[in-house]
């Protein structure tokens, strides 16, 4: 017997019995997401686009850099072995139970996250944080699995597949992080700056450039468009020779095959002094990576916050990650 | 099938025709590389057998536990959506090997457990049961006692030879069995029921028995342990005395948890060293084993070892 339009009546009583939960409606909600918490259960994208989804629990957050240590959920509560928490459903108030991979824990950028769809008590979060390390009893007390048996166990290759979906989610922004920040090079465009802290911005620049802690873009000179004499005349008067030369070494020495990316398909950064038709900053980014770290200067910007703004250039929403410098700073 | 259309049979009724239609499908390519004698108690995967499992998928997993939410809240390809339904399914085959091994053991235990040195405590329904002389509290273990006590018991050695191919494989000898049951007897500050049992024993198979893994890649590197001639047990039982009786407590319990694959760090806080202690421990513990084994050759040598584990868990 069909109770409901093709299906078969043993569906119908199940569906009854079972309501549904409302994670897939929190997920998929846009707009404003709060702020992220320690102990948020949230959905993890992917940086790349359409890349499918996967729960994890927030275990640190670092509101400078924009980044939060995750650690990864999963629904296979089977699978669970000793360093993996059980996190019923009565506690999450989610429709599944999960495990929390203690030692599957890695480092996204916030907006990898949708907005928060459980939250578990800060003190589990604590002892699950320190479990892989813990002598300390209140985390050994934790609900878990068995310990793995070694590589016969079948649970091994689970755990293997699930550090190779951890880098999946981790790749980018481990990548920004580890890599030497990109100079903010639009200070060499910037009109109303005073000549002394520009001169500062590139002498600093050739500092970082020359230590390791900062890379100047190799498609710089030709996004400035110094092949122009007049252009370079002109940068030479507002920089003053020494800091020019400095700069001049650093721009020769950083020239590479890239060809820059051009200017018309880019967006305006937020909070940006500098006009978006002349700004080489947006002309030098890697239009491969979605997220750029630079080391800039607040005389560039309108705004004194350290943090990300997104631009969209070539289509592409990107993300400029700031650490911010005073002139005297640097 | 397109993914928009599983999208937006989830976002008007969670399951309808498409989303069992897809169940079906992938039970039917999934189900039939499991052997039917021992996944469906049928002698073939036959049309009813298949919609049997599709239904206990939809009904046990994607609702009852929720699964469905978890898969659309993740998932955003068909691919996708297909790889965790047939992790479902996966489970599901697996559950009802789990189900049918511990089945057997259960039966096993009963019969066991219906001997001295155990008895069962008068007058309660269901049945709970202890040990001989023992007045344990009468209440249903928590489920973390459950798994301390899993944790525990696990460091009985398994027989798990021709696992693949039986329908209910032994997993313990009739000797290790009574040694896990007089394990969590001892263990347990209260009573258990057959259900606190089959509990115990899911925990203790979770290694065992594939979830996300096809048959085939079950790795059977654990052989059964058999003792020989009585002159052969006789020796073997010798070695096991002194052996046990060389051991310190804390030696005890440091063989016995990383027989279970405890951590160090656990078993550093079980007997309440620091882990540079520990590893300084274990090799004297390791090296006791060695020196009291020596005259053995490698078969007596993890048969010697196995029956330790035994009484270290038995006589808890």
């Amino acid at each position: 017997m069909t109770v409901h339009e093709g299906r078969p009546e043993w569906l119908d009583r199940a569906l009854a019995q079972h309501p549904p939960g409302d994670v897939f409606a929190k997920v998929e909600t846009p707009g404003e997401i709060a702020p992220v918490e320690y102990g948020d259960i949230r959905a993890t994208r992917p940086m790349d686009a359409g890349g499918d989804l996967r729960l994890s629990l927030v275990v640190d957050v670092d509101d400078e850099h924009c980044t939060v240590a995750v650690s990864l959920l999963s629904n296979l509560v089977d699978n669970a072995t000793d360093v993996d928490v059980v996190l019923a459903a009565a506690l999450t108030g989610l429709s599944f139970d999960l495990i929390a991979e203690a030692d599957v824990v890695g480092t996204i950028w916030q907006w990898q996250l949708s907005s928060s769809v459980a939250q578990i008590p800060l003190p589990m979060v604590d002892a699950i944080e320190k479990l892989p390390r813990s002598t300390n009893r209140e985390a050994l007390s934790l609900l878990r699995g068995m310990p793995l048996s070694g590589t016969g166990d079948v649970r091994w290759t689970w755990k293997e597949d699930e550090v190779i979906e951890l880098q999946r989610l981790t790749a980018d922004c481990l990548r920004t992080l580890l890599e030497a920040p990109t100079i903010d090079v639009g200070f060499l465009a910037a009109e109303g700056v005073h000549q002394e802290a520009l001169q500062e911005m590139a002498l600093a620049s050739s500092d970082l450039a020359m230590a390791g802690s900062a890379v100047m873009p190799s498609t710089t000179a030709e996004a400035l468009g110094l092949e122009d004499v007049t252009v370079s005349d002109r940068l030479v008067e507002r920089l003053g020779v020494d800091a020019w030369l400095a700069i001049h070494e650093l721009l020769i020495s950083s020239v590479g095959d890239e060809e820059p990316t051009a200017i018309s398909s880019a967006g305006p950064l937020p909070h940006r002094r500098i006009d978006a038709q002349r700004d080489p900053l947006l002309r030098v980014v890697d239009d491969s990576v979605s997220t750029v770290r630079i080391i800039t200067w607040i005389d560039l910007w309108d705004d004194s916050v350290r943090g990300p703004v997104e631009v969209d250039i070539g289509g592409r929403t990107k993300h400029v990650v700031r650490e911010l410098l005073t002139v005297m700073e640097s | 099938m397109n993914w928009e259309e599983v999208l937006a049979e989830y976002r008007s009724e969670r399951i309808g025709p498409v989303v069992l239609k897809s169940v079906q499908q992938l039970c039917g390519q999934i189900a039939r590389r499991y052997p039917p004698t021992i996944y469906a108690s049928a002698s073939a995967w036959h049309r009813s057998a298949l919609q049997d499992l599709a239904q206990d998928v939809v009904v046990e997993r994607l609702l009852g536990e929720g699964q469905l939410d978890y898969i659309m809240a993740t998932a955003r390809s068909l691919p996708e959506y297909e790889r965790l339904v047939i992790q479902q399914i996966k489970r599901c085959l697996s559950r009802r090997r789990r189900r049918t091994i511990a089945d057997n053991l259960i039966d096993r235990s009963q019969r066991i457990l219906a001997e001295t040195p155990f008895q069962e405590v008068p007058g309660l329904s269901p049945i709970r049961y202890r040990l001989e002389g023992e007045v344990p509290e009468n209440r249903d273990p928590s489920a973390s006692e459950l798994r301390a006590v899993a944790r525990v018991v696990r460091a009985v050695p398994r027989d798990v030879a021709g696992v693949q191919n039986q329908r209910a494989p032994r997993v313990y000898s009739n000797e290790a069995l009574v040694a896990v049951l007089t394990g969590i007897a001892r263990i347990l500050e209260s009573s258990f029921s057959v259900r606190d049992l089959d509990e115990i024993f899911r925990l203790l198979l979770t290694d065992l028995i594939p979830t996300d893994l096809e048959e085939g890649d079950i790795d059977q590197d654990v052989q059964s342990v058999a003792v020989g001639n009585p002159e052969e047990a006789a020796v073997l039982e010798d070695v096991v005395e002194r052996l046990i009786g060389r051991l310190t407590d804390d030696q005890k319990v440091i063989l016995r948890m990383k027989a279970a694959d405890v951590s160090d760090a656990e078993v550093a806080t079980a007997v309440g060293v620091s882990r540079p202690t520990l590893a300084a421990r274990k090799h004297e513990v390791f090296e006791i084993v060695r020196s009291a084994t020596t005259d053995l050759d490698d078969g007596q040598r993890e048969q010697a070892v196995s029956l330790a584990l035994q009484a270290l868990v038995r006589d808890l």
